[in-house]
């Protein structure tokens, strides 16, 4: 089959390579339809994540149709159409028990290398990292999910694979992140990145009772997606200071929540973000938290920071003082994304809201070198590339 | 005046699994792993040679059953361990702490020894592996794997 490969740092190419096989009795085997190239995929392309190999499959944002079940599946069957979540859960586990599926004991192979580094090991994750797992993404012609009742949700034919595609990760993931802000009627959000899961935060919030949500990013036609939604929009380029911005708009208090939905490549032009760029190419430092630094400082006292954008490693500058002076809560980590894909498929049902406004760029699989090189230099105002695989 | 240490009022102390620290201190390698499975059953995962102790080519000396199992590695083991299992309830119905604890002695000498960690086959890598695939058959039927998986790695172009 054809299947999009991570072969270092700003390469990725379709290789041909084996069909997956059942290895275990609860995989399924799913031929893929479509498939999305995710934010954090650009963390990957830009090596920032370790424990990458040349010639690992990419990509975590996947769905098909079943086409073969191991012998212990038994809620799932060939023909069914699925969307699979990025994270993997095991369905079993004290963590699977409790919805947290994105902290499952049992699915990460590589375990004892993550428990080294993080004190105690994630769930695997589709097509990110041998830290994660080392399992083969999706963006791929087939793919192989194990433990595939708890990993995969039943979608109806009349809805389009657009419409649904989200469901494994990006539209959870920004609802997961407002959730996260425990929303009270009247509250303001203000949410750092607005792309995919920036967008899906935006409506979330709206969703949950949010009064007013604040966009900030650089990009216009991003912003204009956020106004769309009915978001307050701020370039941060185009103010003087996006903290006394924020404070401003929010008439001296603050926003009752703020959302990081940029993670560990922050762009920014504040002094500690060049500093940032800086430590970060001399490994003095692995991550770029600007946007979260922001975020900090910006929210109200006994506000929530909520992160779903992805951290893998040392932070430097974090205000904590800050944090602690305010009194902030911090909700954060890998969404739960089974716990999410059954009710957020009935609002796509209900036409609640369809995902598929995030859409700008449509390609086949042969184009994936092309579009990675695209999104991740946010040339011809790309958000979201989906990979139609028939 | 002699003060005299008065008993604290404490609140009821709920039920909760004290643990022997000082049992087997002495040997290298000591884990603990908590297994959604009730007692009788991780139990005879573990006595079962061919799943729970297989990779130490070891005979079981000693054992109380449900609790304990104490084993030695035969002659023909290239490492040579001896060590403890205790399996005790956990602190929720059908839940169960396995506390394992190994003394081991390797062939070659501080060099191997470096050589085997940094490949991940030192003993005690191997000890917590087998502790999470005990875990992982126990909980989800299954040892999760990606071996046998495709990659661009043996690329047919």
């Amino acid at each position: 089959m054809k299947a999009l490969c991570w072969d270092g740092k700003q390469k990725v190419n379709v290789h041909i390579v084996d069909d997956p096989q059942i290895l275990n009795p609860h995989d399924a085997i799913v031929k893929v339809t479509s498939a999305a190239i995710c934010g954090s995929d650009l963390h990957l392309y830009d090596g920032y994540i370790p424990t990458m190999k040349k010639g690992d499959i990419l990509g975590h944002e996947t769905m098909g149709e079943v086409v073969e079940v191991g012998p212990q599946v038994t809620k799932i069957k060939v023909g069914d159409r699925i969307v699979i979540p990025f994270d993997i859960g095991c369905g079993h586990c004290e963590f699977c028990q409790r919805e947290e599926f994105s902290a499952c004991d049992n699915t990460n192979p590589n375990s004892v290398l993550a428990d080294k580094l993080y004190g105690y090991s994630g769930s695997g994750l589709f097509g990110y990292s041998h830290l994660y797992g080392g399992y083969a993404g999706g963006q791929a012609e087939y793919i192989r999910v194990p433990f595939a009742d708890t990993n995969s949700v039943v979608v109806p034919r009349h809805l389009k694979d657009e419409q649904v595609l989200f469901l494994s990760d990006i539209f959870p993931t920004g609802y997961m992140a407002a959730e996260n802000c425990n929303i009270r009627r009247g509250d303001t959000v203000a949410i750092w990145g607005a792309g995919p899961v920036g967008q899906m935060a935006i409506r979330s919030a709206f969703l949950l009772g949010a009064e007013r949500v604040i966009s900030i990013d650089h990009y216009e036609g991003r912003l204009k997606m956020s106004a769309l939604a009915g978001a307050e929009t701020v370039n941060y380029e185009e103010v003087d200071g996006i903290l006394d911005e924020i404070k401003y708009l929010t008439g001296g208090r603050g926003p009752d929540s703020c959302i990081d939905a940029v993670g560990l490549e922050a762009h920014g032009h504040t002094v500690t973000a060049t500093l940032d760029r800086v430590k970060a190419a001399a490994f003095l430092a692995t991550d770029r938290p600007d946007a979260l630094r922001q975020a900090i400082q910006a929210c109200r006292k006994c506000g929530t920071v909520s992160i779903p954008g992805v951290y893998g490693g040392l932070l430097d500058k974090i205000p904590f003082g800050a944090a602690f002076g305010k009194g902030l809560t911090f909700k954060m980590g890998q969404t739960h994304t089974q716990k999410y894909m059954k009710p957020l498929l009935e609002r796509i049902s209900n036409e609640e809201i369809d995902p598929s406004f995030v859409i700008t760029h449509k390609i086949k699989l042969d184009e994936g070198p092309e579009a990675y090189k695209m999104f991740n230099e946010k040339k011809d105002e790309c958000i979201k590339v989906v990979i139609n695989m028939q | 005046m002699e003060t005299q240490l008065q008993p604290s009022v404490l609140p009821k102390a709920p039920k909760r699994i004290v643990f022997d620290n000082q049992l087997a201190k002495d040997l290298k390698v000591r884990h603990s792993i908590t297994i959604e499975c009730g007692r009788a059953k991780v139990f005879a995962y573990w006595r079962d040679i061919k799943s729970g102790l297989a990779q130490w080519h070891a005979d079981i000396t000693e054992e109380k059953e449900n609790a304990m199992l104490v084993w030695t590695s035969r002659e023909s083991a290239e490492v040579k361990t001896k060590g403890t299992i205790i399996f005790e309830d956990g602190l929720k119905p059908e839940q169960t702490v396995v506390r394992f604890a190994m003394d081991y002695s390797l062939p070659g000498g501080k060099l191997t020894e470096w050589a085997r960690f940094f490949k991940g086959e030192d003993p005690d890598t191997l000890a917590i592996k087998s502790l999470k695939h005990g875990k992982a058959y126990l909980e989800a039927g299954e040892i999760p794997t990606t071996e046998g998986q495709p990659s661009g790695r043996k690329d047919k172009q």
